[in-house]
């Protein structure tokens, strides 16, 4: 049996090497930063702040806790420090991400494949590495009407993106305004092309300009209930050089209102109803059937009693679209209800169930129909809390979607899942790191075996995964997520399709 | 004599497999717009789930005194996973792209079982995007019931003691204490046994301060013990 997979460990373990060298050299960057914010914030002092107060920072920065040392000078007692003032001085905070992802994604059996379509393959995973780099900085001015700038860079082997926000409060805070320009280039035909063909300077179909202006009046509420009332009303536009499918120019009309209701006591409640009114409309002619207006309700509510959490929400998504025929519709309705316990008992259970039904308008040929959809999802689950640090999460997860086909077309495959998973969750003082592996089976219901062709729908997995985040001093963390996926399709055996899914994405942050 | 009698069989075979693709070809062609919808609503759902993580990120920097580690690790994780979805959001767009340009030249150098692949791996990576980030949402969403929006009362409240009663502050402080003191007298971490330590002190330094009558400053002292007792247990992973 020949496997043809590429397996690049060379650039796995460079990134890696790399991380680690960039870790190292922040950890000294962060102390220094830190002492420096903290001196800076000492000076400002008012003399008359309680002795408590400075001498306990004094000590904690005696013994180079810099960062604990300033936040209780600057969050103890705000109003003590001198006028002078702290609060009138522009803050920047930044926060730099650096990463790379890797993909190797075939979900396609490399080894019953013809040369042709090997090489195929090939051309369509052609760069399975991505490097990345995001710079943003927060500049909080504290002025009574400019609140805050923050610029975000994007950069990647394969395209990079600028976005200026600007935040704004006028009425005395009550009306919030934020504007913001952004602009997108592409380096390479997509995401997937190879590195060697980088052509920058060219003028890609993709490469982009558009802006945002957002205004919002807010109003937080100091009543024990109402939390908040906002009503959000914002215009984006987004404009490509060349429309083509998938990337085309359009501006949004957005208004979603909403209010919150919360209630703390021995029995506190979040209750939330949020609505969002949008209007897309693609305006180069060739793009006008895709002009769409969606509404989207929502309720939900957060209950925490005797230590349990109850969550339940139910959501309307309404798309019409008014140039369309086939569909020119949708509707979803959906509910969930989650259910959690958190107690420091050994064994806390939890439950999450999940309805969803949809239907989609369509129109063909003078004739209309519509295709059906539902699901059911349920998925109980348990949290043994072995030790302070480690916890497992055994869950299994049951999820059914029927459809129907009606002309021929059909909403989504219809079919039945089982995932029995077993997560460890570790949390050692910085580090917190989920691990998990686990069993899928996916049976495609008879009606639709026929749709994707015998024996290419049923199929077994086994998964595994990460999630691991790591605190490194103040000021910097580094990130790694995995997800792997041996799949078996049927019939199982020597002539079934075997895939390999694997993501690796790793990350550092500095802020 | 023998190539006449297959002729119209071989004819008649080349017609039915032919129509066997074109019909094929629909069927990948319509499976691939039905995961393009998915796709754009996996694009929303990102949107949706990048301003979630935006207003948690606000709502934490205007209320970080009183929030926990715990809480600011929750967040970085989240903007972690923002930058990881993103990209993985991306890549499938790129496979959309290329699909879709394939699609096109299906009667040219494209072979159709090729396209059909692509289409498969396509609609995949859509839908465990749209299963990735439901469940990225559910966590921004519990999160955001804990910590609350900008200024509202979940926020505004800090400093959330000086309202309250400073006795009973006083009495809650010396029921956590003896409650962590296990814990804390088993706890490795410096940074914690310093913390804690000082807590210790400032709740003498309190008791002195009620005693000479400086109320403001026992106040003060009292929510600086809070906020020194807080960053122990967290030191330590206690909750």
């Amino acid at each position: 049996m020949r496997r043809r997979v590429n397996r690049p460990h060379k650039a796995s373990h460079c990134l890696f090497a790399l991380l680690l060298f960039c870790t190292t050299v922040q950890l000294r960057a962060d102390i220094a930063a830190d002492s420096l914010r903290y001196i800076e914030l000492r000076r400002s002092v008012s003399p008359d702040v309680a002795r408590s107060i400075l001498e306990t920072a004094d000590l904690l920065a005696q013994q180079q806790l810099f960062s604990d040392a300033t936040e209780i000078l600057s969050m103890i007692a705000p109003q003590e420090i001198a006028h002078t003032d702290i609060s009138q001085k522009t803050a920047q905070r930044w926060r730099v991400g650096l990463g790379a992802d890797y993909y190797h994604l075939e979900d396609v059996d490399t080894v019953t494949m013809t040369q042709e379509e090997y090489q195929d393959y090939l051309r369509l995973t052609s760069t399975p590495m991505s490097l990345w780099g995001r710079g943003r900085c927060v500049v909080d001015f504290n002025r009574r009407f400019l609140n805050q700038a923050a610029p975000e860079i994007y950069l990647s082997n394969n395209r990079s993106s600028f976005e200026m926000p600007v935040h704004i409060s006028l009425a005395e805070e009550r009306l919030a305004l934020e504007a913001s320009l952004k602009a997108g280039k592409w380096f390479t035909d997509d995401a997937t092309d190879t590195w060697d063909r980088i052509h920058p300077m060219v003028r890609h179909a993709s490469d982009m300009v558009g802006g945002t202006i957002r205004i919002a009046p807010e109003r937080s509420s100091d009543n024990s209930v109402l939390s908040y009332l906002y009503a959000p009303l914002s215009v984006d536009w987004e404009g490509y050089r060349d429309d083509r499918s998938g990337y085309e120019s359009y501006v949004e009309y957005r208004f979603s209102p909403g209010i919150e209701l919360r209630r703390k006591g021995t029995v506190g409640f979040v209750l939330r109803l949020l609505d969002e009114v949008q209007y897309e409309d693609y305006y180069r002619p060739q793009s006008d059937s895709l002009d769409v207006i969606r509404n989207m309700l929502l309720l939900e509510c957060a209950i925490d009693a005797a230590a349990w959490h109850i969550k339940p929400k139910v959501e309307w998504l309404h798309d019409q679209y008014p140039f369309a025929g086939s569909p020119f519709r949708t509707d979803r309705f959906k509910a969930a209800l989650r259910l959690e316990r958190e107690s420091r008992d050994l064994f806390s259970p939890r439950m999450e169930m999940y309805v969803l039904h949809e239907r989609e308008a369509h129109s063909s040929q003078g004739e209309r129909f519509t295709l059906p959809g539902s699901e059911v999802r349920i998925t109980p689950g348990l949290v043994v809390k072995v030790s302070k640090a480690l916890s497992l999460e055994p869950e299994i997860s049951y999820q059914y979607r029927a459809a129907q086909i009606v002309n021929n077309s059909y909403l989504w495959l219809a079919h039945s899942r089982f995932d029995a998973l077993m997560r460890a969750a570790l949390a050692i003082g910085p580090l917190e790191a989920t691990l998990f592996a686990g069993f899928r089976g996916e049976d495609v219901t008879s009606g639709f075996e026929r749709v994707v062709g015998e024996g290419r729908a049923d199929s077994r997995s086994f998964i595994l995964g990460s999630d691991i985040a790591a605190a490194v001093g103040n000021h910097t963390s580094v990130s790694l997520l995995a997800d792997y996926e041996y799949r078996c399709y049927a019939p199982y055996g020597r002539s079934g399709r075997l895939s390999e899914n694997l993501t690796i994405s790793g990350n550092l942050s500095f802020f | 004599m023998r190539l006449q009698g297959i002729t119209p069989l071989f004819l008649l075979s080349c017609l039915s497999l032919c129509a066997g693709a074109g019909s094929k070809m629909r069927s990948v062609e319509s499976t691939f717009e039905r995961c393009e919808s998915v796709m754009e609503r996996v694009k929303r759902d990102m949107l949706r789930f990048e301003e979630e993580v935006e207003r948690l990120r606000r709502s934490f920097d205007a209320q970080r005194a009183s929030a926990d580690d715990k809480t600011a690790q929750s967040i970085l994780k989240l903007e972690n996973r923002v930058d990881y979805l993103r990209g993985r959001i991306d890549r499938t767009a790129s496979q959309r792209d290329k699909v879709r340009s394939d699609l096109k030249n299906i009667s040219g150098p494209i072979c159709p079982t090729c396209v059909s692949t692509a289409v498969d791996l396509y609609c995949r990576n859509s839908e465990s995007l749209t299963r990735e980030i439901e469940t990225a949402r559910a966590d921004a969403s519990a999160l955001h019931d804990k910590i609350g929006h900008i200024g509202s009362p979940a926020t505004s409240a800090q400093p959330r003691s000086r309202t309250a009663n400073p006795d009973s502050l006083h009495t809650a402080l010396i029921e956590v204490q003896k409650n962590a003191k296990p814990r804390m007298d088993s706890c490795k971490n410096g940074t914690a046994v310093t913390l804690w330590s000082q807590f210790h002190i400032n709740m003498k330094r309190a008791d002195s301060l009620k005693t000479a009558g400086k109320d403001d400053e026992y106040v003060q002292t009292l929510q600086l013990a809070q906020l020194l007792l807080q960053k122990a247990l967290n030191k330590c992973g206690a909750e």
